[in-house]
């Protein structure tokens, strides 16, 4: 039974994803009840992930089209290092992704953030399919509505486990912007390793960040805002921005206001809690 | 059947002739000879000979202590009330007539899966497998292994590493990355009513101390008086180490970690940098600083596209890195600037040597088939200075190689290390078994290996219906020949490991147990990406 509901329920989204075609120039936006999937995607098990194998081989220009450069402006030197098999190919980009928005769920977010940002590129990182492709969809959809202004050129989505794989995409002091909207919580102690803020894990948002760089937290999950706060608070290579700095940051109020998740709370009348952590320069050796 | 040596190890400690001294782990028991005349100078846990019937060799330090228990049975029997405390689990009740009626093999210890020391010799640090226990010992007099202490790790170790300033990193199959010292100055006896103070400590400390035997293993009455001790102790230890294991690790990746290595540099501005490299399932090598900013992370080594699970520095170059894993091929990184060097294939060395390897293969041919897949499990670096040759007509430089075996290979492949690099293609140095261990005789240029007893060469699954073949064997460097020779210079150790009363013959081991101790490289490939 539960099989074949599954297999019209997919066939469904089959149709609809082709007839829909955003491939072919379509300004639909896409209709999330075709990209449902199932709420918590496991950050430990061996997905079948696709993911670079380091920065340098990662592919931008199908993500960012209009940022690829001219041929002959690109022509690679020749690299004295053994290349890994790969090409490298982010010389051929005229910019770099600044600004990750991990676990970007349905997206809001990045298309709130690219107008206020245009020449910076934004890349959203989501581990579950469907939510991805949607994403996606709906970037096509936006830049194909706004085919003169270049609007949405400058965000993306693709699907990753940042929790494992976020520096096969960055190199270090790539980024200057992370933001961790509304993230799971996963209440049980056990599955504290499951957060995608803890100790060891907030070391990998240093490497990838440059000092000065930002991160920005939002959950209306007391305990987890508190948490994250605490593991922020306790790593070295950041310090939290002072409610005066946070409030004078124009993507604080974007982030409460424009995420899916952020919406549906304020629907509910719950609370948001935010906090803002700045990457400090690295201490010189002992 | 007799259980393979899963670790060897040449102590830093030298014996009190002066001569080198070798561990060895046999399923749960480490071994200490003496290099040169082959003796057995210590073991543990005990041999019982009551238990372990067939085997009636004795240690000179089990047997002391074993006296010294005779002695004092009153004060470390203790009042009933303290028994309870030692054997904290449900089966604490249980009378001992049930316990010798449900008496499981003694296979039942926990097997020993790493064997490291610090660098100045003086202690061994000893990994136990299924109660992810670390245990310390100082090893006396270069030929007594005294226990100091067991701690249980959260999650099973998978490398242990002892820093020069007496610091414990422990890598786990978690991901994480601990550090906890060498010696714990608390680590003494605690008076009965102080523990028993602590009536809730079960609850505040992560993991209980499993023992090494249990009630149902040892018989006699003296035997089971020396478990109690030690289990006694070790509860103690744990109840008053546990707790600090609470805190965060302080490198973690969200994945396995399969090894790590610690190096130190001298920088330009002439200071010393510490560094530790650790690798793990999802194809990454990662550089981090050493304590106290082990939260800095240098570097990526990218690259591998399977798991990596060796990792080896060159002691001549050790800004170098040669890693391997489950890729056809071995690595040579600049690592401090996370650049990749040279690429080895391993494909026509294996394929080679698993056709070379005797008559097994060409009746079914099928070893190549299974092999067709690549998994590194060891890398070794040794330098052999060419001080035999007085004549100073040419100053020869030092004869450099990186040993490489790869699970289920009977051969040891051996590069030559030619300036800055990896030289091909390797010399083959073909043994009767699937390769487990190496060990490096700095001194004497020479080395020991120890092969697969149980199954047979090219397998990881059929066993052996011979018994005959040696598990450990010595090499030297010839000059002349410019390769590995059988050497007769340890027929004395050999003699008395590869004989009938050596290590590994006192308990009938599980296949099963062995495969898992022995063959867990492979295990590590993803099987989700076939699709
Ligand atoms: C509660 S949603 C929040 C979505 C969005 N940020 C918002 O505020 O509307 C959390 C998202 O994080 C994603 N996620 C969880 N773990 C992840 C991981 N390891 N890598 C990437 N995305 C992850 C989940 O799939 C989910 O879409």
């Amino acid at each position: 039974m539960e099989e074949a509901q599954h297999q019209t329920k997919r066939q469904k989204r089959e149709i609809y994803r082709s007839s829909h075609k955003t491939e072919d120039g379509s300004a639909e936006l896409p209709r999330k009840k075709f990209y449902r999937q199932r709420a918590h995607a496991n950050p430990f098990s061996d997905h079948l992930l696709v993911y670079p194998e380091s920065p340098a081989s990662m592919d931008w220009s199908e993500y960012y089209p209009a940022f690829v450069q001219s041929q002959q402006a690109s022509a690679a030197a020749p690299s004295e290092e053994l290349s890994s098999g790969v090409t490298s190919t982010t010389n051929s980009m005229t910019k770099r992704v600044e600004v990750a928005d991990i676990g970007c769920g349905f997206g809001g977010l990045l298309v709130a953030l690219a107008p206020r940002m245009p020449d910076t590129l934004l890349v959203g990182m989501e581990i579950r399919t469907q939510v991805t492709q949607f994403v996606q969809d709906r970037i096509k959809a936006l830049r194909n509505q706004n085919p003169e202004n270049g609007e949405y050129q400058n965000i993306a989505c693709l699907r990753a486990n940042t929790m494992k794989f976020l520096p096969n995409f960055f190199d270090k002091s790539q980024l200057s912007k992370i933001f961790l909207c509304f993230p799971d919580p996963h209440f049980k102690a056990r599955k504290h390793k499951a957060r995608i803020v803890s100790t060891t894990l907030n070391s990998e948002y240093a490497y990838v960040m440059r000092p000065g760089g930002i991160v920005y937290t939002i959950t209306d999950v007391e305990d987890l805002h508190n948490w994250m706060v605490r593991h922020f608070e306790a790593h070295p290579s950041f310090e939290r921005l002072s409610k005066e700095e946070e409030t004078a940051d124009e993507c604080v109020q974007v982030m409460q206001d424009e995420t899916e998740e952020g919406k549906k709370v304020t629907r509910n009348n719950g609370n948001k809690y935010t906090a803002c952590f700045r990457r400090l320069e690295d201490p010189p050796w002992p | 059947m007799r259980h393979p040596l899963q670790c060897i190890q040449l102590c830093h400690q030298r014996s009190d002739t002066g001569g080198s001294l070798l561990l060895a782990a046999a399923g749960p028991r480490i071994y200490l000879y003496n290099v040169d005349d082959g003796a057995l100078l210590c073991s543990w846990p005990e041999i019982s000979p009551s238990t372990d019937g067939k085997n009636a060799e004795f240690s000179p330090e089990a047997a002391l202590e074993q006296g010294a228990k005779r002695e004092a049975p009153e004060s470390e029997e203790g009042p009933p009330g303290k028994r309870r405390k030692v054997s904290s689990s449900a089966d604490a009740k249980v009378e001992d007539a049930d316990r010798k009626a449900k008496s499981p093999p003694a296979t039942e210890l926990p097997a020993v899966s790493i064997v490291s020391q610090s660098p100045d010799g003086k202690y061994v640090v000893v990994v136990t497998s299924e109660d992810k226990a670390i245990r310390v010992f100082e090893l006396l007099d270069g030929s007594t292994l005294n226990a100091l202490s067991t701690r249980c790790m959260p999650k099973r170790p998978s490398s242990v590493i002892v820093t020069s300033d007496s610091t414990i990193l422990c890598a786990d199959k978690f991901g994480d990355v601990y550090s906890l010292p060498l010696l714990e100055s608390e680590i003494k006896a605690v008076s009965n009513s102080e523990a028993e103070k602590e009536g809730d400590i079960s609850e505040s400390r992560e993991e209980v101390y499993v023992p090494a035997a249990t009630h149902l293993t040892v018989h006699t009455a003296r035997n089971r008086m020396a478990l109690e001790n030690q289990m006694r102790m070790a509860n103690k230890q744990v109840e008053k180490t546990g707790p600090s294991f609470a805190h965060d690790p302080i490198i973690g990746h969200v994945s396995m970690l399969t090894d790590m290595t610690f190096v130190t540099l001298e920088a330009e501005d002439g200071k010393r940098r510490n560094y530790i490299l650790t690798a793990d399932r999802d194809e990454h090598i990662r550089i981090s600083r050493a304590p106290p900013q082990a939260h800095i992370i240098e570097k990526f080594c990218f690259g591998h596209r399977e798991f990596v699970s060796k990792l080896c520095l060159p002691r001549w170059q050790p800004t170098r890195l040669v890693s391997g894993g489950g890729d056809d091929c071995l690595f040579v990184w600049d690592w401090l600037n996370g650049k990749l060097k040279q690429r080895i294939d391993l494909r026509p060395e294996v394929a080679t040597a698993l056709q070379s390897d005797g008559e097994s293969k060409n009746t079914k041919g099928e070893p190549l088939q299974q092999k067709s897949n690549i998994a590194v499990s060891g890398i070794w670096d040794v330098s052999i200075s060419n001080a035999t040759s007085g004549k100073s007509e040419e100053i020869e430089s030092p004869v450099r190689l990186i040993l490489v075996a790869c699970e289920g290979v009977p051969v040891l492949f051996s590069f030559s290390w030619i300036g800055e690099g990896i030289a091909e293609p390797p010399q083959f140095l073909n043994v009767e078994g699937n390769i487990l261990d190496v060990a490096v005789l700095p001194n004497d240029s020479s080395i020991f290996i120890t092969i697969d007893s149980s199954h047979k060469a090219s397998s990881l699954t059929e066993l052996r219906e011979d018994e005959t073949v040696p598990g450990l064997k010595a090499f030297g460097w010839s000059a002349q020949n410019n390769a590995w020779t059988k050497t007769s210079k340890f027929n004395n150790i050999l003699e008395t490991i590869n004989g009938s009363n050596g290590p590994g013959t006192e308990v009938s081991p599980n296949p099963k147990k062995i495969r898992e101790l022995i063959y867990g490289i492979e295990n590590l490939r993803k099987r989700g990406y076939e699709e």
